[in-house]
């Protein structure tokens, strides 16, 4: 019985050990609207600072989905909403255009706060409203990640 | 009889082993060639102190106002001494433009603006470099081309990098590119699109870590430094494959992210090594290190700054923290303490100075008045973002 109780156990701890540990990933997705959370499969979390690479390439990625049901988007910094102002204002893109309402603008860094954002992209894949996978959108992955979506593949170019 | 006997060998013992010690300790590292050792080797690499001692008092703090359109910090800082007058220098990439701050008048001197679209466009302004007002370089790294303008503003010519090297060389805060004469040197990007597994010892010991792109040939030669063999460790994060670099007249001064080991040479061809770090360096926690470590633990030699007039070097360390705060909150980049240690010619230690915590930023250059750094922390209370805000240092020395 105890050799019972001890696999169980060890087999437990090998489960535990290799699941993702999201904690902080979900205490950050929970200061977003239950509104905004509402039957998304990704989230696309883009960073002001860091990356400029994989900002732009995000960037031009949500310039085209923004408004999809299935995805949201939000872009945050370190500073202020300045920073996302100037940044937008860099890639022409007007907030005051409808088509951006969706777009979350997290101007109190919470991303930061809560230790999920460094300075390339986060994009959540998420099932249920829970996390399935996180992809930190590096350089040399930027694309191969975005292409996975397999929305609007030609326009990631 | 005996207790003398055993009195003078025990003397005799401690003078042999003191000897030992101290032939120890004087080993030469600067003509070592510390790109052939291993990792482990060369975190035991001791520091070398100098005969001399600075340290770094506050003189003053410049603070300019700026417009809504620009930002208070950048990723690309630039000095320029006009002789007669001294500029802060960035890129705006809101509107497009490279802004002059007269740092003694204290305002916005000149605009330069360029157009997005069309012949005469420009499509990023992070990297360029000011040889004078009538030679304004700006690298494209996203085109793979170097622009020449001027003051005006107007495009006078457009190199293109060949092809198979656009992604070969980069420019960034830490690694600003150089032009003197008719070439323009680079850091070369020896890992770009590289798989970890693929950096082996094999194709290390054959990078040349500076590309030179020559203006008359269109062409790109890599030159020494080659790259280290330690940055074959698979042990080392992606993040600290990087060298930050330091191009002028006479010297080229290169120190790896990591290990804070300095290569320079004066004709560009020979190089001598020095090690140069803080002097609370830890190295067991440096030899602890993982490829999935992360990076905010651990020290980070990010600038190599050269101030000509005093014949010193400056390395700019973001020191290792916790991942954590004492609040349990998460550190960031931006909480990393800043120190500075005064390097002599022959980069020996020469003293150091940790920045006031939640302060400054790395925007951080040498001017001919001082040590120029950014307020721009933000944390720091008094950041604030319509002004652009530095506080002036000045080495002193006190040995």
């Amino acid at each position: 019985m105890n050799k019972v109780v001890f696999s169980f156990l060890i087999l437990l701890s090998v489960l535990v050990s290799c699941s993702e540990d999201y904690t902080k990933d979900k205490v950050f997705l929970d200061t977003l609207s239950k509104e905004f959370m509402e039957g998304k499969k990704q989230i696309l979390i883009i960073p002001v600072e860091g990356c400029p690479g994989c900002r732009d390439k995000s960037l031009n990625f949500m310039q085209r989905n923004i408004g999809h049901k299935e995805i949201g988007f939000v872009l945050t910094t370190k500073r202020s909403l300045k920073d996302i102002r100037l940044m937008l204002m860099s890639k022409e893109i007007d907030l005051s255009d409808k088509k951006f309402e969706p777009l979350v603008l997290d101007t109190e860094s919470k991303a930061y706060q809560t230790g999920i954002m460094d300075k390339f992209p986060v994009l959540y894949q998420l099932e249920n409203g829970n996390i399935k996978e996180k992809h930190v959108l590096s350089a040399s992955y930027v694309d191969e990640a975005l292409n996975s979506f397999g929305l609007r593949e030609s326009q990631l170019k | 009889m005996l207790k003398c006997t055993i009195s003078l060998l025990g003397s005799l013992l401690i003078f042999l082993t003191s000897c030992s010690i101290e032939n120890k300790e004087k080993i030469n590292y600067t003509k070592t060639d510390l790109s052939k050792m291993s990792l482990e080797e060369i975190l035991d690499v001791p520091i070398t102190f100098s005969d001399k001692e600075y340290t770094l008092e506050k003189v003053k703090e410049i603070n300019i106002p700026i417009d809504s359109v620009s930002e208070n910090w950048s990723v690309y800082p630039i000095y320029y001494d006009a002789d007669t007058v001294q500029y802060y220098v960035q890129g705006n990439e809101a509107i497009n433009s490279i802004d002059f701050y007269d740092l003694d008048k204290k305002r916005l001197y000149k605009r330069v603006r360029f157009e997005r679209t069309g012949n005469n466009m420009i499509s990023s302004l992070n990297n360029f470099f000011i040889k004078n007002v009538d030679s304004i370089y700006i690298f494209e790294s996203n085109k793979g081309s170097l622009v020449l303008t001027n003051i005006k503003g107007e495009i006078l010519k457009r190199y293109l990098l060949p092809k198979k090297h656009f992604f070969d060389v980069i420019a960034n805060m830490g690694a600003n590119f150089y032009v003197k004469e008719s070439k323009a040197y680079f850091c070369a990007d020896i890992f770009s699109g590289m798989q970890l597994h693929e950096i082996t010892e094999d194709y290390v010991k054959n990078q040349r870590t500076i590309g030179v792109f020559s203006f008359q040939k269109q062409s790109i030669e890599f030159i020494p430094p080659n790259a280290p063999l330690y940055l074959s460790d698979i042990n080392i994060p992606a993040t600290f494959l990087n060298s930050s670099y330091s191009f002028n007249n006479s010297i080229f001064v290169q120190q790896n992210n990591f290990t804070g080991v300095i290569s320079y040479s004066a004709n560009r061809e020979n190089y001598n090594y020095a090690v140069l770090r803080h002097k609370s360096f830890d190295k067991d926690k440096a030899k602890e290190i993982r490829r999935e470590s992360n990076g905010i633990s651990y020290d980070n030699y990010f600038l190599i700054l050269d101030n000509k007039k005093n014949n010193l070097f400056y390395s700019v360390i973001l020191e290792g923290i916790d991942e954590k705060d004492i609040n349990g909150k998460e550190n960031s980049y931006e909480d990393k303490p800043i120190t500075i240690v005064i390097a002599d010619e022959n980069f020996h230690h020469a003293g150091e100075i940790t920045l006031p915590k939640d302060t400054h930023f790395r925007n951080i250059m040498v001017t001919k008045e001082g040590l120029l750094v950014s307020n721009a922390n933000p944390k720091n209370p008094n950041n604030d973002e319509g002004v652009l805000s530095f506080t002036l240092y000045k080495p002193k020395q006190i040995k």
